[in-house]
């Protein structure tokens, strides 16, 4: 119970930085900051999948009342919550569900962080520009590097801030 | 019933997945324009496809029939050249004896008939078509990649069809002449009298020339074409021939006309897509002249 008002504290807390803070933080309309995602990349693994996907929408679509293009930011978030379970099985081999379910992100090295965070926030990235701009182009594909480049840096330095320095915080 | 249950339980989490993406989606069309536009014209590509396959499929079992069609159409076609090179030589013939003026006029005619005979066409089969509901329409396996665009018109051998809609890259969306929204500029061959021509929602087979006053003489089998007017259709392609012609009852001092379709909408298959030529100059004086 205790551990669900934490990540009920910790949902506020990202969406009202997306919002009121890195929503103002874009460079010149291309790099655009959306380290709220970090919150849905260290959801515990424990945590069922229809959960996970309820919050990563719930997220995504109250951040989207405050965007041009409501929907974009749902539609990411729950792919990117769909896809971390695949991308985790990926990255660590012989790795079943339950091995999984027991995986400690905060305990994992800074190398296992960059692998994990950034193509999933590529995903992110691609999938919301694509979106938003109903196109693929090279404006777009400028957009999509920028931004996660931007948004990369952004979540590996909270990652390292906020979870990896404390260990396992679930 | 157990089995679906069971699916249900086995699958929820990529049902809810998904319902959850399509939810997002769905409100992110409904807000943007270009998210709309970009779906659409997915959506339509992914439905011509099915569509398509399943007219290839029927297609292929009246082969025979659609080139006896195409045969008869290439046979008129091959006379009415026929005819017009010799109305053509006719005229020119006749140009010394009225001191050039007729040479004149049928050079003219000739810059003009040539001119409203360069219209694109371009082939298309039609792999959905409806004639049951008052607002048809059908689609066709061209799109804008052959240069199909809305507001062109779609003709088959037998007459006019409809008038394109909206066009995906490789399919394309028309509204049926079968539908209470078309109407097209009209007139009744060899006699020059306008009207408009539209659908009444009753029969298949019957459409109405409207607004044409009761002083003038039309009796049953005229032919009504199009009168090349509207940017949408060229000159002279046929809609029907008169069936009946009364007094009015809506409005006073018009003819009530009711004509019989050339066009028989539950064979149609093949059709062409044309573009007046006079499109681009009707459309650019429509906003100065609109009130």
């Amino acid at each position: 119970m205790i551990e669900l008002a934490r990540h009920g504290l910790l949902f506020i807390a990202y969406l009202l930085a997306q919002v009121f803070v890195f929503r103002h933080l874009d460079v010149m309309n291309y790099a655009a900051p959306h380290p709220m995602i970090l919150f849905l990349l260290f959801l515990p693994t424990q945590w069922p999948r229809w959960g996970e996907l309820l919050a990563a929408f719930s997220l995504g679509l109250l951040a989207d009342l405050f965007m041009k293009h409501p929907g974009a930011m749902a539609f990411c978030c729950v792919l990117v919550v769909w896809l971390r379970r695949y991308w985790l099985s990926a990255i660590q081999p012989g790795m079943g569900a339950e091995d999984i379910e027991e995986l400690k992100l905060g305990e994992q090295s800074n190398g296992w962080l960059l692998t994990y965070i950034f193509p999933l926030i590529a995903v992110f990235e691609a999938a919301y520009f694509v979106l938003i701009d109903a196109e693929i182009s090279l404006e777009v594909a400028a957009k999509f590097g920028a931004s996660t480049a931007y948004t990369g840096a952004l979540c590996f330095l909270f990652a390292l801030l906020f979870y990896k320095r404390k260990g396992e915080r679930r | 019933m157990e089995r679906l249950l069971a699916f249900l339980g086995r699958y929820y989490n990529l049902m809810l997945f998904l319902a959850l993406e399509l939810f997002a989606y769905s409100l992110l069309a409904n807000h943007n324009e270009n998210q709309r536009q970009a779906f659409s014209g997915w959506f339509l590509n992914v439905t011509g496809w099915m569509q398509e396959s399943n007219a290839n499929l029927v297609a292929y079992f009246n082969l025979d029939e659609e080139n006896r069609e195409l045969q008869a159409e290439n046979i008129r076609l091959r006379r009415e050249m026929n005819q017009l090179q010799v109305s053509l030589k006719k005229i020119k013939s006749r140009a010394p004896d009225t001191f050039g003026f007729l040479a004149l006029s049928a050079d003219t005619t000739d810059s003009l008939d040539a001119k409203a005979a360069d219209f694109a066409a371009i082939p298309a089969r039609v792999i959905s078509n409806s004639a049951y509901s008052n607002y048809n329409y059908l689609a066709v396996d061209a799109g804008s990649a052959e240069g199909v665009k809305p507001g062109m018109g779609v003709v088959s051998a037998q007459g006019v069809a409809g008038m394109v809609v909206s066009a995906g890259e490789e399919y394309a969306m028309a509204m049926s002449l079968l539908n209470l929204n078309f109407n097209v500029s009209a007139k009744v061959k060899g006699k020059n009298v306008m009207g408009s021509f539209g659908w009444k929602g009753k029969r298949a087979d019957q459409g109405a020339l409207m607004y044409v006053p009761d002083h003038y003489h039309l009796v049953p089998g005229d032919t009504v074409v199009t009168s090349g007017y509207s940017s949408i259709f060229p000159e002279n392609f046929l809609l029907g021939r008169i069936s009946s012609v009364k007094p009015s009852q809506e409005h006073e001092g018009f003819h009530e006309i009711i004509v019989n379709l050339s066009v028989d909408f539950h064979t149609l298959d093949f059709v062409y897509l044309v573009e007046n030529p006079y499109k681009t100059a009707l459309d650019t004086l429509k906003p100065e002249t609109a009130p």
